[in-house]
């Protein structure tokens, strides 16, 4: 009835991986979205979203098909061994980078909105070490984090956008139709990105209680996302317009600044936003920290991850500070996930799927004889 | 003395007599009792009597002064025997051979008697407040249950007080706290098992449970945990607590009290399990949850509605426990921006004479009211008063008035102290104030950012507590898969609603209550 350590539900999976894709890419999704198609970027979004679910149900199968093991193990065991060290470090490097753009990111965020003044190195320790605190605390701790967070942080996220539908104009929305179907095709990377964090599905799948409905699990995530960013689009995009979401770093909350809450206590929803957010960047960088963790503990075959999670803090500092701005840390972001983002989530499955499968056939082959 | 004695040191030796046998001779078993277990111990009272017509069997009793009921044993067991038994005149051969048979059986009227053949055990048990007697002759050695000693009757549970509902109280014997238990649960599956804790106090802790309803693992880790404990003496529940509890590095309690005998059936009834400690008003439950902190006796006692309107309340007062303090300083001191214009300025206006940073201006008046708070324990109940209304009123005032700390600071410090009284567990408010300040100076370095900073540390460390391996934060952190638990926490749900008993409870007890009303009932129907 209690569950053991380091044994998660289908159900805090769930939470975990909807809570590790919201949380930078929403901020700038409007933005990206209407410089790819216009008023058309929710064709982008439906389709892009489509194609990750059908990705995130290629992991959810790699798993099913060995439940328990480590992801280092699968490939061991689908592509010998040389191919794991190289994934894993492949994997390691992609959740460190990962990790401290997204905590840069949110950096910059706070730093405009609420902090000007405080050292851009103290707000990325402050987070950091608070995640290095779950770390230790392990995927279990993880997993009820994230469920108990998940759906009143959702409930908060909900009630601060309908606040903001009083200012929506439908013309906004409009015309549809219109962008070449060339052109929603080659808008499918940026929403591809902005879905990133399903693939800790790979690394957490070995702690599941029951992996055999993982790979419903994944879908399901993904839809909530879907539809938690078409929602958003909608609400920039209806708002502000096409114009001014272009001209915007962080359409999203500029949405929120221009929200009045008639006769409340509360001026400025901005700071809320900001405090409310906060807990949804944790719970992407926290996951992510945790996955590269354990990608790093598996590299070396140790057994304890938690003593790792605290010497990896200076790495992720330092790749954070890197940056010279906001722009410059988008464009790091960009590179960084064109580099690693194809490899980790489309790639590497597929060969360990052709893996699998020319491995089932070979089994059946002999057997037929 | 060696330098291998001087360094691993010696064993104390006259802590531990074990196992010496008694006697068939009475007067070596007293001199045993006398000179190597309860020398220089000039409470104790020995009784040597001489029985029978010629006064030819020798006996004596022995208790402690104070400890043992001596009426009892006056009209009981004395009497019996040295007067009683001299008007009929007993057979010889029985006298000669079942003198022990005949005393222990036919001429002590007392309920309970037991037996005893090592001296130790005899020693413990004088020592309990039993009496014991022993026979020339006779190996064995008889205990007259005696126990009396000075007892607090029931009285209305300071800590946990109601408006409505039961008034009596746990005291400090045992036995009368398992009995006030005993009374609210008719059930032969309420079982209680005995302990003894404490390697020199050798305190009596009775662990109570519904056989049926009662998670097995919890009550198997709990007696591992009870077995584990080597100290030498247990004053009172708390140490207990704090030697099984999970983690005694947190700051937030992990094992439940009360002083209440309906809370601890109720908890019973709910497949909890009771720890009572000798000498200690305060019964432990086990495994306890965060949302049992949050409770009161009285929820189960008011209407539902007023209840789950109070609950949310109290969750209520538990943030602005936690946080106001610490919002003042962030906003005053970070953002501005965030509250109304008008009160923007007019904020700045009255703190407009303070010399110091809003973080000075909250550590002063927080560390006043906790100093007050202190204080105003000590001190007997007339000049507690006395303290609250020099402390509360004139210190306040007058620090407004000196210019050391703004109004609305003041104001802000009053509603946190009040607030952090609503929490209905006492050591659940301690906890609270202490993180209060945590947060505080994490709000007066970073704003909000600080604040959310220390609250997710705090959740953090909740979400990876366990009380006997139950997740503290249950069943908040189910609450997407299994939302029936959710019905006895934030609110309280009308008793036909609450018809399960919650995660702790093996599957098959899960069932509690059936609604079997029938709405069809009518004064005025004609038959």
């Amino acid at each position: 009835m209690f569950l053991n350590n380091d044994k998660i539900s289908i159900s805090q999976m769930i939470h975990i991986v909807i809570l590790n894709m919201v949380g930078v890419g929403i901020l700038n999704l409007p933005r990206g979205l209407v410089e790819e198609g216009r008023t058309d970027g929710w064709m982008i979004l439906v389709l892009g979203g489509l194609i990750v679910i059908g990705f995130s149900t290629l992991h959810g199968y790699i798993i099913k098909s060995f439940p328990g093991r480590s992801y280092f193990e699968i490939v061991s065991l689908t592509l010998t061994k040389p191919v794991a060290y190289f994934a894993a470090t492949y994997f390691f490097a992609y959740f460190m980078g990962i990790t401290a753009l997204v905590t840069r990111v949110f950096v910059e965020v706070l730093k405009t909105y609420t902090l000007p003044h405080t050292p851009k190195g103290v707000i990325i320790l402050g987070i950091l070490l608070a995640a290095v605190y779950l770390n230790r605390k392990g995927i279990e701790v993880l997993g009820r984090m994230a469920e108990l967070i998940g759906v009143p942080l959702g409930v908060v996220i909900f009630a601060l956008f309908a606040a903001s539908w009083t200012e929506i104009k439908f013309d906004n929305l409009l015309p549809i139709f219109q962008t070449p179907f060339m052109d929603i095709l080659r808008g499918l990377p940026f929403v591809f990105f902005s879905f990133l964090g399903f693939e800790v599905i790979l690394v957490f799948g070995m702690f599941l209680s029951q992996p055999k409905k993982l790979a419903k699990a994944g879908a399901v995530a993904v839809s909530i996302v879907l539809m938690l960013y078409i929602l958003i689009n909608i609400s920039v995009l209806g708002s502000l317009g096409e114009q001014q979401v272009q001209q915007l770093i962080w359409p999203l909350l500029s949405t929120f600044e221009t929200i009045e809450l008639p006769g409340a206590f509360i001026e400025n929803v901005g700071v809320i936003v900001m405090s409310v957010w906060i807990f949804a960047i944790f719970m992407t960088i926290a996951p992510m920290y945790l996955a590269g963790n354990h990608m790093i503990t598996q590299l070396l075959h140790g057994k304890e991850h938690s003593y790792l999670g605290l010497p990896l803090l200076p790495i992720i500092l330092f790749i954070a500070l890197w940056p010279d701005s906001v722009t410059d840390t988008y464009e790091y972001m960009g590179t960084f996930t064109d580099y690693t983002g194809y490899g980790i989530v489309i790639i590497l499955p597929l060969i360990i799927l052709a893996s699998i499968v020319i491995k089932e056939r070979n089994k059946k082959g002999t057997s037929g004889i | 003395m060696g330098f291998w004695e001087k360094l691993f040191g010696k064993k104390d030796k006259t802590a531990k007599i074990e196992n010496v046998k008694s006697n068939r001779s009475l007067e070596k078993n007293l001199k045993i009792i006398k000179e190597d277990f309860l020398k220089d111990c000039d409470d104790i009272v020995y009784r040597e009597i001489e029985l029978g017509k010629e006064g030819n069997y020798k006996a004596a009793t022995i208790h402690v002064d104070g400890m043992a009921d001596k009426k009892l044993v006056n009209e009981f067991a004395l009497n019996n025997l040295m007067l009683l038994a001299r008007h009929i005149d007993p057979e010889p051969n029985v006298l000669k051979n079942g003198l022990y048979d005949l005393i222990k059986k036919q001429n002590i009227a007392v309920t309970e008697l037991k037996e005893v053949e090592t001296i130790d055990e005899a020693v413990l048990n004088i020592l309990s407040g039993e009496t014991v007697l022993l026979l020339d002759n006779y190996e064995k050695i008889i205990i007259i249950a005696s126990k009396g000693w000075p007892a607090r009757t029931p009285q209305e549970p300071e800590t946990e007080a109601v408006i409505r509902g039961p008034r009596d109280g746990l005291v400090e014997t045992l036995r009368m706290n398992t009995t006030l238990i005993r009374r609210r649960i008719r059930d032969h599956r309420l079982k209680v098992k005995n302990y003894q804790v404490g390697v020199r106090s050798k305190t009596d802790v009775s662990v109570m449970y519904m056989e049926d309803i009662v998670n097995k693992k919890v009550l198997q880790e709990l007696d591992k945990r009870l077995n584990a404990i080597d100290i030498d003496a247990i004053l009172d529940s708390a140490q207990v607590e704090e030697l099984i509890e999970d983690k005694w590095i947190s700051i937030f309690p992990q094992v439940q009290n009360t002083e209440r005998p309906d809370v601890a059936a109720s908890a019973i009834y709910h497949g909890r399990i009771a720890i009572v400690v000798d000498n200690s008003p305060f019964t432990l439950i086990v495994p306890s949850t965060i949302n049992a902190m949050m409770q009161s006796a009285e929820d189960y006692y008011e209407r539902w509605q007023i209840a789950s309107v109070i609950r949310l309340l109290r969750y209520f007062c538990l943030l602005i426990a936690l946080f106001a303090p610490a919002l003042y300083v962030a906003i005053t001191s970070f953002h501005p921006q965030m509250i109304p214009t008008d009160l923007a300025l007019a904020l700045a206006a009255t703190r407009r004479g303070v010399p110091f940073p809003a973080i000075v201006e909250a550590l002063i008046m927080e560390v006043t009211i906790e100093i007050l708070r202190e204080a105003s324990i000590r001190l007997p109940g007339a000049i507690g008063s006395t303290i609250g209304i020099v402390g509360g009123l004139v210190i306040g005032q007058a620090a407004v008035e000196a210019g050391i700390v703004g109004p609305l600071m003041v104001i802000v410090v009053a509603i946190t102290a009040i607030a952090s009284f609503a929490i209905p567990s006492y050591n659940a408010a301690i906890s609270i104030r202490m993180l209060r300040f945590a947060i505080l100076f994490s709000a007066a370095a970073f704003g909000l950012y600080g604040i959310m900073l220390v609250s997710l540390l705090i959740l953090i460390h909740l979400c990876g507590l366990k009380s006997f391996g139950m997740p503290y934060l249950s069943p908040f952190i189910t609450f997407v898969r299994d939302s029936s638990d959710l019905k006895d926490t934030m609110i309280r749900a009308p008793q036909p609603a609450m018809n399960n008993r919650d995660v702790n409870a093996p599957k098959n007890q899960k069932n509690r209550l059936d609604d079997k009303r029938e709405e069809t009932f009518d004064i005025e129907e004609q038959e």
